[in-house]
């Protein structure tokens, strides 16, 4: 409930209960009429929702039996990393050494505990890797001049454990393939430069993963106006379809999903989308937020609220998969998903609720029972370009 | 608010952070996080999730006033009966109201919100307006389950001792004993227990002196997880009346241990038959996900009604991230049931069988819409509890609660809330009667989808509804569909001519 | 979701009517599900030149029964048929297997295809109640696939990501014909058999993949694999029946125990370790499994 809509149910409900006579007006009525300018605030995200378990399929515990988090990025024969929760942290947010201080001690402290979750950056890195328990990325551009062997020796400095390197154009296809040579850890490639082209290529280099940030690729003119969903829904299509011609499937590289995924609910909807690591964010602002307490140099603390935070996030992350019947985050599916809105069901492919078809299905449906009872006379491009119209292409 | 400083000032200097930091974040939910931080546990929150989009908005009733504009007309004699039971049950619940109170239990809400509900319907029912009551999953109060002489019959003297005990321990608690005993100890009006995955009762009572059994499979809130009462509600009475270790939170399992599919659920339906000698009438509750199947099922598990619960469905405590992301609307939901139970029907003839809905269903209008949708009854929560003066804060899973309803920091006059409950009783029954008088009808029930249009396309298409210029969505994509033909053939034609 | 059983014959080079042991079982099962009934009972005496493929084709909005005898050279192109018709809905692809069912009652079964007289070495049975699919002929255990002959499959529980391993399959190139989350299971082990020829890698493989609480038999010409989840969530327990002049020695398998007493499978009664596969092979020796 938004606060507009708690204050007409609330007015609603008060004036009955007052008097005991009816109203004049309805409570729908106004909020009908208020409701154009609430929407403006909402957004897309909050129309799509999961449907959980019930009779037809019964619910896990997450509190008495195991949920699955854990996910191993590499493929092939590069190193393997486990992540015990999904997320790995990621965002366009500058951090000083206090921030990346109280980060490396609050994931050292989840991964002893056995939570080991993953952090990526850029720049240059104060810790090194003896004192290190959680699997860092170090973030290479190939914007830098650098030959790909400086690349990597600036790695090996700091012992990443893998790469995120961001594509630029064609001649990073030769970069990649050198770094993939030399470094035996996962290697993620950050197409959202160049998104949704150059997916095979890439993959073709037996790249361990993707990583698709969607506020950049928002931002871009090719999806300009288009939902985070959008770009989600696609990165998980071109994968599919890259894999699809492949004869072996069991190895697959790994999606990475940041951008606007800041909450738990969320995380879950990406998943849901196809997204199997989620570049989360909030954790460096809660590392940042230091600056402005009373306390600001008090590494520890922040250090421990970073974890708490964590430690939370995860008792939530366990407990969606339960109640979708899922005793692993990673079966999570988009036939999970329901939204109430047209638009998130083109954007992002996903049924509507109650038809638990699509809105696009719906309409190729009439479009055939129009065809059938020789109400309309089409022809078979004309349908499929009146169907890439309504979808919005 | 119950936050503490130390929580609103870290709330205070993330936001700052968010601020400074030129990235998307959602700052609604911004507390979630704070809380985590806080504690690192997981948040929860109270009431119903927010639904950008909960279709009764854009849904109408054509024709229809809810309060007449003449004032010499009148349309008491709308016929509002709602009739629970007979398909399988012996006992039929009779009553003239097809919305009642659905279930808030003992624990979630404080005692003297459970007495002002217990003595409001009481005195409805002495009015002659007969509402079910539905106690929810933390057990019935003494007078609810032995509220009458004959409903003590079958119980033993000690045990009648320590009832009436432990209700005097009760009423000493919130200092209420100087109520009336006897208009205490008598229940008039339809309850029915819950049956959930808890088992928080203590004795056969529950089951045998209820009027209908309700199996809740889930609900609209926490869909696919258990009942939820944090520990701080859970009091030394609560504990005591759940039969669990007090100040320990109640956790309980997200799905019945024995029923795990549909066989187990015709197994427990008829183990609950056999309890009540084919008696009671039987509900099963389920959240709205999968609903098709979900009725299907209880359609097949010899049940009297089924009973479904929308995502904006409220509920005392329930995880705040669970209550916002899984579950779908209540109108969207109400129509594959409705589909569901035509299908079933359309094999045998009998329809005995009740459709219940819950969820974002507050006012007349809102009822009127889900039976012409296909509704039989409707169940209403927090309506109530605004009638008691909830001021919708969302903190249910506290110990506080500015209105003295789900916490007791406050005391809640117990008098004005019967008369808050019993005006809004009378005040939505007769807005229901004009609504369906107002159309000319006999009954609530001769409501139908042709009396409703809708506003929007979505709302048309999900519901079959016409749109409010009389086209139906078909004609819509017919519409649409010659559009995008046309303005592709002129493309393409344009297209050939500049070449 | 619903009631399974199964039998197999100790010695099987005998065949004995394997129907009539089934029939009883799912009989005492019935209360458990009365939606639809199937069986599959696997005959090694049968004609071996033919593949035999039931399937069910819309004609006019309805779905009527057919049966076609393939032989082997025709096998693939009539098989690349059966999987680009939309139309068609498969029933059984079979050499030993004879696959049957319908809706309704095992009563309802036996009138039509009197399943008691049907000879064979071993055979599965099954009583559907529908949690998530339609009530159907099509839709009804034991599910068959196109990928792999005689195999065999039937469920009882929900395998909750169902839709993901579908799509994963669907990718591979692998036809579905219901929307039933049973189907997943035949098709998924016929991949693998394809792949390893190992049924019993196989059986874990799926353990491994699949999420939900489930049990299921699966039958291929000469083995049964009974199954249950990781939890063990569903039941599913077996016996053994020592025989005696009139019938021989057989191994049953079963939702309930009242199935397998209705068949004096009283020996050795035992259930599986959860997520670990009970394989009957083909004239398995007693000591072998009792250990």
């Amino acid at each position: 409930m938004n606060d507009s809509d708690k204050f007409m149910i609330r007015r609603a409900v008060l004036e009955l209960a007052k008097t005991g006579i009816p109203r004049s007006a309805s409570m729908d009525d106004n909020i009908r009429k208020t409701r154009d300018i609430n929407l403006r605030a909402i957004n897309l995200w909050d129309y799509v929702t999961l449907i959980g378990a019930q009779l037809s399929r019964p619910a896990y515990d997450p509190y008495r039996e195991t949920i699955n988090l854990d996910i191993s990025i590499g493929i092939g024969k590069s190193r393997k990393i486990v992540l015990n929760i999904p997320l790995i942290i990621y965002g366009s947010i500058d951090m000083d050494s206090y921030s990346l201080d109280s980060l490396h001690l609050a994931l050292n402290r989840l991964a002893e505990q056995g939570q080991v979750v993953g952090i990526i950056l850029e720049g240059e890195i104060n810790t090194k890797k003896d004192k290190r328990k959680y699997p860092l990325f170090k973030k290479i551009s190939s914007i830098s001049e650098n030959h790909p062997g400086d690349l990597l020796g600036e790695c090996n400095e700091f012992c990443a454990d893998g790469l995120v390197f961001e594509y630029k154009d064609d001649s990073s296809v030769d970069i990649i393939r050198d770094l993939r040579e030399q470094f035996d850890g996962p290697i993620l490639v950050d197409v959202s430069n160049v998104f949704p082209s150059s997916f095979n290529s890439i993959l073709d280099l037996k790249t361990d993963g993707i990583l698709v940030d969607t506020e950049k690729i928002t931002k871009s003119s090719r999806y300009n106006g288009k939902h985070a969903i959008k770009v989600i829904c696609d990165a998980r299509n071109a994968l599919n379809s890259y894999y699809k011609s492949k004869d072996e499937s069991s190895d697959n590289a790994i999606l990475v999903i940041a951008g606007d995924v800041n909450s738990t609910g969320k995380i879950a909807k990406v998943a849901a989308l196809g997204a199997d690591i989620i570049g989360y964010s909030t954790s460096i602002l809660i590392a940042n937020s230091y600056i402005y307490s009373e306390k600001p140099y008090d590494v520890i603390s922040i250090a421990e609220s970073v974890y708490r935070h964590m430690i939370g996030t995860k008792e939530e992350l366990r407990g969606i998969p339960a109640a979708l019947g899922y005793s692993d985050f990673h079966n999570i599916s988009p036939s999970d998903l329901r939204t109430s809105s047209i638009d998130a069901s083109l954007q992002g492919n996903i049924p509507l609720e109650g038809i638990d078809k699509t809105y696009l299905d719906t309409i190729g449906e009439l479009i055939d029972e129009f065809l059938s009872n020789k109400e309309l006379n089409m022809t078979y491009s004309e349908v499929r370009d009146v169907l890439k119209s309504i979808g919005g292409e | 608010m119950p936050y503490s400083k130390d929580v609103l000032d870290l709330k205070r200097h993330i936001l700052k952070a968010a601020e400074t930091s030129r990235s998307y974040f959602d700052l609604n939910k911004l507390i979630v996080d704070v809380r985590k931080v806080n504690d690192s546990e997981v948040p929860y929150s109270g009431l119903g999730a927010r639904s950008p989009n909960d279709y009764f908005p854009s849904i109408k009733i054509i024709g229809s006033e809810i309060k007449p504009k003449e004032n010499d007309v009148s349309y008491n004699d709308i016929d509002t009966t709602f009739i629970l039971g007979g398909r399988y049950s012996s006992n039929v619940i009779s009553t003239n109201v097809p919305f009642f109170v659905s279930g808030m239990s003992y624990g979630s809400l404080k005692l003297p919100a459970k007495i002002a509900l217990h003595l409001a319907l009481n005195k409805l029912a002495k009015e002659g307006i007969n509402m079910i009551m539905n106690t929810g999953e933390g057990g019935a109060l003494p007078w609810e389950l032995y509220g009458s002489e004959e409903s003590c019959s079958n119980v033993s003297k000690k045990r009648h001792e320590s009832i009436l005990d432990y209700a005097d321990r009760l009423l000493k608690e919130h200092n209420l004993e100087s109520i009336d005993r006897d208009l205490l100890f008598s229940r008039l009006y339809p309850l029915v227990t819950q049956y959930a995955s808890g088992r928080f009762w203590k004795d056969p009572s529950y089951l045998l002196n209820a009027d209908a059994i309700e199996i809740k499979i889930g609900q609209g809130a926490k869909i696919g997880h258990g009942g939820l009462l944090p520990g701080p509600k859970v009091t030394d009475l609560v504990a005591e009346n759940r039969g669990i270790p007090s100040y320990k939170a109640a956790h309980s399992p997200s799905r019945h241990l024995d029923i795990l599919g549909p066989e187990d659920l015709v197994a427990k339906i008829l183990e609950l038959r056999e309890i009540t000698d084919w008696k009671s009438p039987i509900i099963v509750k389920v959240g709205c996900s999968h609903v098709y199947d979900d009725i299907e099922i209880i359609l097949k598990s010899y049940a009297d009604a089924a009973s479904i619960d929308g995502f904006v469905g409220g509920t005392g405590a329930a995880p705040w991230e669970l209550r916002d992301i899984i579950g779908i609307n209540t109108v969207p939901s109400l129509i594959p049931s409705r589909k569901a139970i035509e299908d079933y029907y359309s094999i045998t003839a009998k329809d005995e069988f009740k459709l219940i809905v819950h969820g974002s269903v507050w006012d007349s209008e809102r009822i009127a819409k889900c039976i012409a949708l296909g509704a039989n009854g409707v169940g209403i929560g927090t309506g109530f509890l605004l009638s008691m003066g909830c001021t919708l804060v969302q903190d249910c899973y506290t110990n506080v609660c500015p209105a003295g309803l789900t916490g007791s920091y406050e005391k809640l006059d117990i008098e004005q809330s019967v008369t808050g409950i019993v005006n809004y009783v009378k005040g939505t029954l007769s807005e229901l009667k004009n609504i369906a008088g107002s159309l000319g009808r006999k009954s609530i029930n001769d409501l139908r989808k042709d009396d409703l249009v809708a506003t929007d396309e979505l709302s048309s298409m999900l519901c079959g509804l016409m749109l409010e210029d009389g086209v139906t969505f078909k004609d819509l994509v017919k519409e649409k569909v010659k559009k995008a033909i046309d303005s592709r053939n002129r493309r393409i034609n344009e297209r050939l001519e500049n070449k | 979701m619903c009631g399974i059983c199964a039998v197999m014959l100790e010695n099987c080079k005998e065949h004995f009517p394997i129907g009539s042991l089934l029939y009883k079982m799912m009989e005492s099962q019935q209360i458990r599900a009365q939606d639809s009934t199937g069986v599959a009972i696997f005959n090694k005496e049968t004609n071996k030149e033919f593949y035999k493929i039931d399937y069910y084709r819309k004609i006019n909005g309805v779905y009527c029964s057919f049966t076609e005898k393939v032989s082997r050279e025709r096998l693939a192109s009539s098989m690349n048929q059966l999987n680009k018709d939309p139309d068609i809905i498969l029933a059984s692809f079979a050499k030993e297997m004879n696959l049957l069912k319908d809706v309704g009652l095992v009563r309802d079964l036996e009138l039509k295809y009197k399943i008691k007289s049907v000879l064979g070495t071993h055979g599965i049975g099954h009583l559907r109640i529908a949690t998530s699919s339609r009530v159907n002929p099509y839709n009804a255990h034991p599910f068959s696939t196109t990928a792999y002959p005689d195999m065999a499959v039937v469920h009882n529980g929900e395998i909750t990501n169902y839709s993901r391993l579908r799509s994963s399959l669907e990718l591979k190139g692998y036809r579905f014909f219901s929307k039933c989350d049973s189907e997943v299971i035949a098709v998924f082990i016929s991949d693998q058999i394809l792949r390893h020829g190992d049924i019993e890698k196989a059986n874990y493989e799926f353990i491994n993949k699949a999420d939900g609480p489930f049990t299921y038999i699966v039958a291929t010409s000469d083995s049964l694999a009974l199954v249950r989840d990781k939890n063990g969530a569903r039941k599913g327990i077996f016996g053994y029946n020592p025989g005696n002049k009139d019938y021989p020695a057989f191994w049953a398998i079963a939702t309930d125990l009242s199935a397998l007493d209705s068949v004096g499978a009283t020996h050795y009664i035992e259930t599986p370790e959860p997520g670990k596969p009970k394989i009957f092979y083909n004239q398995i020796k007693m000591s072998s499994i009792c250990n």
